[in-house]
């Protein structure tokens, strides 16, 4: 790890101490060797600090679960930079370790799967599900392991009894629980949840976004999040990554993008999500058109065919990063100039008002 | 999607206002192997023209299997339906849950009075023939055009749902399109002979929110224009709340709450509605605390609780009442009834 391990100290002084990953120009290409690859993941760069959920939004095909595997290295990244904080206190790139060199790194970050019915063995016992990874990391000793797994069940609201049982036992809710005692097992630092909760109704959905916020508290983790269901991000989010044909266009604090946002395809997604809306004024607008492949995505600002406020500039130059305030950069050439809606506004607070009465 | 609401008035029971479809006491059974279940136990609905009525509710809670009764497209090697399923045609009542399921007259009634869009349009287009050919079939089923009419219709109805090139979408297959115009080309074969109603199963569940608020904002229009009404079924909450005339309800098989959505959104009555309200993430809203969970999980419809079938995790549940007697309807307001017995009248 000699080359590296110099890189490594040089980069991790740079590395603000509060940051656990530092994604950098992250690209995933498929097809990279023929003429035009699907640019999965294009030039992706952010920070995700200790404690802290980062969620990442934007339409079927935009690059959120390539970027979320090529950061855990379940893909080969095909350009770029991933430094971890690991628990040792050392700083590392991932992008650039062999398999080897990855192996007891992996401990440390975890992913908890979308759907709870294929995700998990049906011929393992809950016992074995959950203990596998402490097994594969050298736990053996079957006392110690049954404690463990008892204590990992109950932190995630199941009981010690279920420890015998199989998958097929549980409801869809409880094996999503099976699998993030399964994530939690190896006390991972950072946690990648791709559409973790998308495929719970919304009762069971409460459940599990509760026990993964109080998990976040007591265990010190942070979560990179991919859900479409924006409500959900809205819930559980401290930042928000907007993706568009691979290429993050906007990155803000949660609020600053649901009640501000500053790149028009952000508003777009506001503006098409429903909710529940008991004054009814709002409703919800489509934006035009659909996503563009990211084999060959439209020249310029990859938006402009379906953007409603492009001008010439848009159709030739692709927008670079403007920061506009603390911690808010936006890819859009107007973005200084433009004012959208978000969803706080006054229909927004007519229905929190609203919202209020039962919550 | 902007639309006046307020001119879409509920039917009060004219020959040409009175509800399209009236579900009576629909039970469904299946014969599984770990014996018979009851899928749906005793649903009654009206279903008005011109109006979208919202089905709601948790995964496994009988929506499907309603709407597959409607169309009587049920498997009637393990399935038996009980009830009365009333469709109106001009003067006329007709019991559907009374015809063959196979026969020539339901065929005639399907795709022609009632409509349907499923979840997955692929299951609904067959991969081997053009989405032009299976149009122009599902036309001259019902209609006695030459070919070249039909397929000019079709054509009609593919740009009327917003299909791009549809001269040149007449000639593709199915799976050569995307999740949204594979959805609208299934809505123009479901539409192509304009029926009184059209069911809509989790049509936007598969798709993106921005292609969901295409497909809504078409079905939308299209409601507008032909005056049918649309059953959309749906697990989502938020869909119901942005397009729904009317909503109803379900849990375990039983509707525990329907009515215009305005009120029930407002005044939401069964202790179930209200935890769900509860249990939703805002997207207006900044987080503040846990959300409010239902504690405990849907029973599986093998092993229906006796009485209220939401007793088990009701946090209002009556010892000795809600477990003994299933409660009756009571109007809270305006067709705006509760199945609930803190509501009943003494
Ligand atoms: N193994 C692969 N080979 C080739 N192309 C791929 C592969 N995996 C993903 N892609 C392409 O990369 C792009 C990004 O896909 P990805 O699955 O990351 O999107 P996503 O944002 O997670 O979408 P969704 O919301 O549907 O899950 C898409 O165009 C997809 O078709
Ligand atoms: N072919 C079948 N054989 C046996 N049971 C069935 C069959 N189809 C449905 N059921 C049962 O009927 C009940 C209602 O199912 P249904 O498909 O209507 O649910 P749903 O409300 O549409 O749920 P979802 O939101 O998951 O689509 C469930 O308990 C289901 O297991
Ligand atoms: S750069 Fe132009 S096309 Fe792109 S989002 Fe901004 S205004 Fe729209
Ligand atoms: S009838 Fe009883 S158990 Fe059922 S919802 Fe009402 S209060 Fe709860
Ligand atoms: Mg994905
Ligand atoms: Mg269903």
């Amino acid at each position: 790890m000699s080359g590296e391990a110099r890189e490594t100290r040089e980069t991790g002084g740079a590395l603000p101490d509060t940051v656990i990953l530092r994604v950098k120009r992250l690209r995933k290409y498929f097809d990279a060797d023929g003429d035009d690859p699907v640019r999965a993941v294009d030039n992706v760069s952010f920070d995700l600090h200790r404690c802290e959920t980062l969620s990442l939004v934007g339409e079927s095909g935009c690059g959120k679960t390539t970027a979320a595997r090529a950061i855990i290295r379940a893909h080969a990244p095909t350009s770029g930079e991933i430094w971890f904080r690991t628990g040792a206190g050392e700083v590392v790139d991932l992008a650039g370790l062999t398999a080897r060199e990855l192996r007891p790194l992996r401990a440390e970050m975890q992913m908890i799967f979308q759907d709870p019915y294929s995700s998990l063995n049906p011929r393992m016992t809950v016992r074995d599900i959950v203990a596998e990874p402490l097994r594969i990391f050298g736990l053996t000793d079957r006392r110690a392991l049954d404690k463990e797994v008892g204590g990992l069940l109950e932190a995630v609201g199941l009981q010690r009894s279920h420890m015998t049982r199989y998958p097929n036992a549980f409801s869809g809710g409880q094996r999503q629980r099976i699998g993030i005692a399964r994530a939690l097992a190896l006390k991972p630092r950072v946690i990648i949840a791709d559409e973790s909760v998308s495929a719970l109704d919304v009762s069971v959905q409460a459940q599990i976004l509760n026990l993964l916020v109080g998990l976040q508290q007591r265990h010190e983790l942070s979560y990179l999040f991919v859900a479409h269901d924006l409500s959900v991000v809205r819930h559980i989010s401290h930042r928000v990554a907007v993706m568009y044909v691979g290429r993050i266009v906007e990155l803000a604090s949660c609020d600053d993008l649901f009640e501000r946002p500053r790149h028009p395809y952000s508003a777009a997604l506001l503006a098409a999500a429903p909710q529940v809306d008991p004054d009814r004024s709002g409703g919800f607008a489509p934006p035009a058109g659909e996503p563009p492949s990211s084999r060959n995505p439209p020249g310029g600002c990859h938006f402009h065919p379906r953007c409603p406020h492009a001008v010439a500039r848009c159709r030739s130059e692709a927008p670079a990063w403007r920061q506009l305030d603390a911690g808010r950069l936006v890819r859009c050439h107007l973005a200084e100039e433009l004012s959208l809606t978000g969803v706080g506004a006054a229909g927004g607070a007519a229905r929190a008002q609203a919202q209020d009465r039962h919550g | 999607m902007r639309r006046t609401r307020v001119a879409r008035a509920a039917g009060s029971g004219g020959a040409d206002t009175g509800p399209v479809v009236r579900i009576r006491d629909l039970t469904v059974d299946f014969d599984t192997a770990e014996g018979r279940i009851r899928a749906v136990d005793g649903v009654s609905l009206d279903i008005l023209p011109r109006r979208t009525l919202g089905v709601v509710g948790e995964s496994g809670c009988g929506k499907s299997v309603t709407a597959q009764a409607i169309m009587r497209i049920e498997d009637k090697r393990i399935c038996t339906l009980g009830g009365r399923i009333l469709l109106r045609r001009g003067r006329d009542t007709l019991d559907l849950l009374s015809l063959k399921g196979t026969g020539a007259r339901m065929r005639e009634l399907r795709g022609r009075e009632i409509g349907l869009v499923f979840q997955e349009p692929m299951t609904s287009f067959s991969p081997v023939h053009t989405i032009g050919n299976q149009i122009v079939e599902a036309v001259r089923l019902h209609f006695d055009l030459t070919r070249a009419e039909a397929v000019e219709r079709a054509i009609e109805q593919l740009r009327h749902v917003g299909m791009p090139h549809p001269e040149h979408i007449m000639n593709r297959y199915a799976w050569e399109l995307s999740g949204g115009l594979r959805q609208r080309a299934m809505i123009a074969m479901a539409l192509i002979c304009a029926p009184g109603l059209l069911i809509a199963d989790e049509p936007t569940t598969a798709l993106d929110v921005t292609t969901q608020a295409q497909v809504l904002a078409l079905l939308d229009e299209l409601q507008d224009r032909h005056g049918m009404a649309l059953m959309l079924i749906t697990h989502d909450l938020g869909v119901v709340a942005a397009v729904a005339d009317d909503v109803a309800i379900m849990y375990l098989g039983t509707v525990v709450e329907c009515g215009p959505a305005a009120s029930i959104f407002r005044e939401p009555g069964h202790p179930y509605t209200q935890l769900l309200l509860d249990s939703l993430p805002s997207l207006s809203r900044r987080r503040r605390g846990a959300l409010k969970a239902i504690s405990g999980t849907v029973p599986r419809a093998r092993n229906r609780p006796g009485g209220c079938p939401f007793h088990t995790r009701c946090p209002s549940a009556i010892a000795g009442v809600c477990d003994r007697v299933m409660p009756a309807p009571t109007q809270v307001a305006e067709r705006h009834v509760v199945h609930c017995h803190l509501h009943d009248r003494p």
